[in-house]
């Protein structure tokens, strides 16, 4: 390359690197705080020792929204799919029409409500002769399951 | 720490066998050592992903170390093993080092301050980008949330399987199942090398990948221009914030850059003169590869070879050997062509084609989406608005697109695929953006910075083709 390439080149690179640098250095400030992600990944394993010798599980949940909801759902259904799916009657557990008449989402921002659905979800489980243990998982997920006595 | 040393290994690997294959068509090592640097991890990556897939497909528990090695070694000889190109390249008498090496010291050369410049730009750019990313780690260590919920997610789901992934698959519903495996499928082959899961491993793999698309990028430009554009090309982009959020992030965007870079040189070298043309099993391993880690690259893929063909018709090349060698490539793809085929065909045919093509006319001729679009695109291209997020990335590829116009016909033919295939990617682009069934505003707002990222080294690589080469080549 001339002489005058290159003098060109390096003019027109170095002032965009400098910013380019600037505003990269910038970025990497305002994502260094910690986020949660990571840590619902133990949450969701905490619940799978919990899971063995079930028949069935359902979730329930009191995120602030619908949407929110479903994604820690769906994540929860990949970490723990291999051992939820695998149960004896390899039904999927997360979906609503599976686990009858018990919804799956929830809006709950009060937790009274919580209680209250879970308590009707008891005794729906015992009219079918199961019994049900509920788990709650951080501050959004609640696991319930249901054990053929 | 241990975990750390095998996405090492693993580019280890894949260098071996780009060396292997590369040695076999008559390379010499000087020649070679460039493309072995830059495809190492994205052919080791691949054929441990490839490996694992089709073991856990045939309804095994994933592999141990021993038998995911073994089928790996299997996979790189389907690579390595046919020799084609040795007789088309003049080298039936033995003879090594036809293809001349793109980088080499001048007789009489001295250090000028130019050359000092460069080399302070490349190491502090390196260093920043390796140390800023390990701190960042600590408090992401699984990346953002895509990084999560699809990637990082699917890799636990494939190692904890046992034997009865078809059946599981069939049951998710969420999370893009229908996202092919060559990420997931890495570090989970990575956990089975390893014997158990650790964090390490998809950091390392995320930052091998993002250092190896600065490589490409820098290697497609080297080939079609001159050493200085190539180094420029790989410290601007390895400057632009959004490339470091996307390091970050572990997202899947800065790996399909790199794989478009590599399909693309790959593809491009093959409309040159045999002696420079990378062999054809490689050209249809990356192509493959660029399939098989998202969606989108089953869409650049097939840009790809459009804009292959498109050359081909305007040139009227329509040799016989263009069969021959088709032939080659197809060996090279074949694997990952295969995977990609049973995983969309049996663990999830879902296919989102059709949501996109539902009132697609409609969509696209209301105006307004348009110039929704446009807004949106002009507000990233816009160095007020976008310099931020791309400091002056995009304002340097316009003018450096204007500037070196008459320079890049001297690259010829694989300039005409390179811009056929910058033009129809972007087009492409703008075209989902037009059809999407989502609403629009979200769309735009949640993904075209990372589509745009998607499409930025190879943009950049094209606005520097052909800089300086007319010079490089009468010095030689």
């Amino acid at each position: 390359m001339s002489r005058r390439g290159q003098m060109l080149l390096i003019a027109l690179v170095l002032p965009v690197w400098c910013v380019g640098l600037l505003y990269s250095l910038k970025e990497r400030s305002r994502q260094f705080r910690p986020a949660p992600q990571h840590k619902w990944f133990a949450r969701y394993e905490a619940l799978g020792p919990a899971l063995e010798g079930i028949d069935r599980v359902a979730m329930v949940h009191n995120a602030p929204n619908v949407g929110m909801a479903k994604s820690q759902l769906f994540k929860a259904q990949y970490v723990l799919a291999p051992k939820i799916l695998r149960l004896r009657n390899k039904k999927p557990l997360l979906e609503t029409d599976r686990v009858r008449k018990i919804p799956l989402i929830y809006d709950f921002r009060k937790p009274k409500e919580l209680q209250r659905v879970l308590a009707e979800t008891a005794a729906q489980a015992e009219q079918r002769g199961m019994r049900m243990t509920t788990h709650r998982v951080g501050w959004a997920l609640a696991v319930v399951h249901f054990h053929k006595d | 720490m241990l975990a750390a040393w095998v996405p090492l290994g693993l580019a280890l690997f894949g260098g071996g066998v780009v060396a292997a294959l590369l040695r076999r068509h008559g390379w010499s090592w000087q020649a070679s050592w460039p493309y072995v640097l830059a495809m190492a991890p994205a052919v080791g990556f691949g054929l441990a992903s490839l490996g694992f897939f089709f073991w856990v497909f045939a309804g095994f528990h994933p592999p141990g170390a021993w038998t995911l090695m073994g089928l790996m070694l299997g996979l790189a000889l389907v690579l390595v093993g046919p020799v084609h190109g040795r007789q088309r390249s003049g080298l039936e008498d033995g003879s090594e080092g036809i293809v001349q090496p793109l980088f080499k010291v001048r007789p009489g050369w001295r250090l000028t301050w130019q050359d000092v410049i460069v080399a302070l730009l490349v190491l502090v750019t390196l260093g920043l980008v390796v140390f800023s990313f390990f701190p960042m780690q600590e408090f992401q260590p699984f990346g953002f949330y895509d990084a999560v919920a699809i990637w990082n997610v699917r890799a636990f789901f494939l190692f904890r399987s046992q034997g009865d992934l078809g059946e599981l698959y069939a049951d998710l519903k969420f999370g893009h199942p229908d996202y092919p495996l060559l990420l997931p499928g890495t570090l989970a082959a990575q956990y089975s090398l390893l014997g158990r899961e650790d964090v390490a491993i998809p950091q390392v793999t995320g930052l091998l990948f993002a250092l190896s698309a600065c490589l490409a990028l820098a290697l497609l430009v080297a080939r079609y221009s001159a050493l200085p554009a190539a180094v420029s090309a790989a410290v601007l982009i390895a400057v632009t914030p959004c490339f470091w959020r996307w390091l970050y992030a572990q997202y899947a965007d800065l790996p399909l850059a790199y794989l478009l870079l590599l399909a693309t040189l790959t593809l491009a070298s093959q409309l040159e003169a045999p002696t420079r043309r990378l062999p054809a099993t490689l050209a249809g391993f990356c192509f493959g590869l660029l399939t098989w880690i998202k969606n989108e690259g089953l869409v650049l893929a097939f840009l790809l070879a459009v804009s292959l063909v498109l050359v081909l018709l305007v040139t009227r090349d329509l040799r016989r050997e263009w069969l021959q060698r088709g032939v080659w490539f197809g060996i090279g793809a074949l694997p990952v062509l295969t995977a990609l085929g049973l995983f969309k065909m049996f663990w999830s045919p879902q296919n989102e084609t059709g949501m996109f093509l539902q009132g697609a006319i409609a969509k696209v001729l209301t105006w307004e989406r348009w110039w929704i679009i446009i807004r949106a695109l002009f507000a990233e291209l816009n160095p007020v608005t976008g310099i931020a997020a791309w400091g002056l990335l995009w304002p340097f590829v316009i003018v450096a697109g204007v500037i070196f116009w008459r320079q890049r016909r001297a690259v010829g033919r694989p300039h005409l695929m390179i811009s056929a295939m910058v033009v129809l990617a972007w087009a492409t682009w703008f075209t989902i953006y037009l059809c999407t069934p989502a609403d629009l505003e979200w769309h735009l707002g949640s993904s075209l910075k990372r589509l745009m990222l998607q499409l930025a080294p190879l943009t950049l690589a094209w606005s520097l083709l052909g800089v300086g080469r007319a010079d490089e080549e009468s010095r030689a």
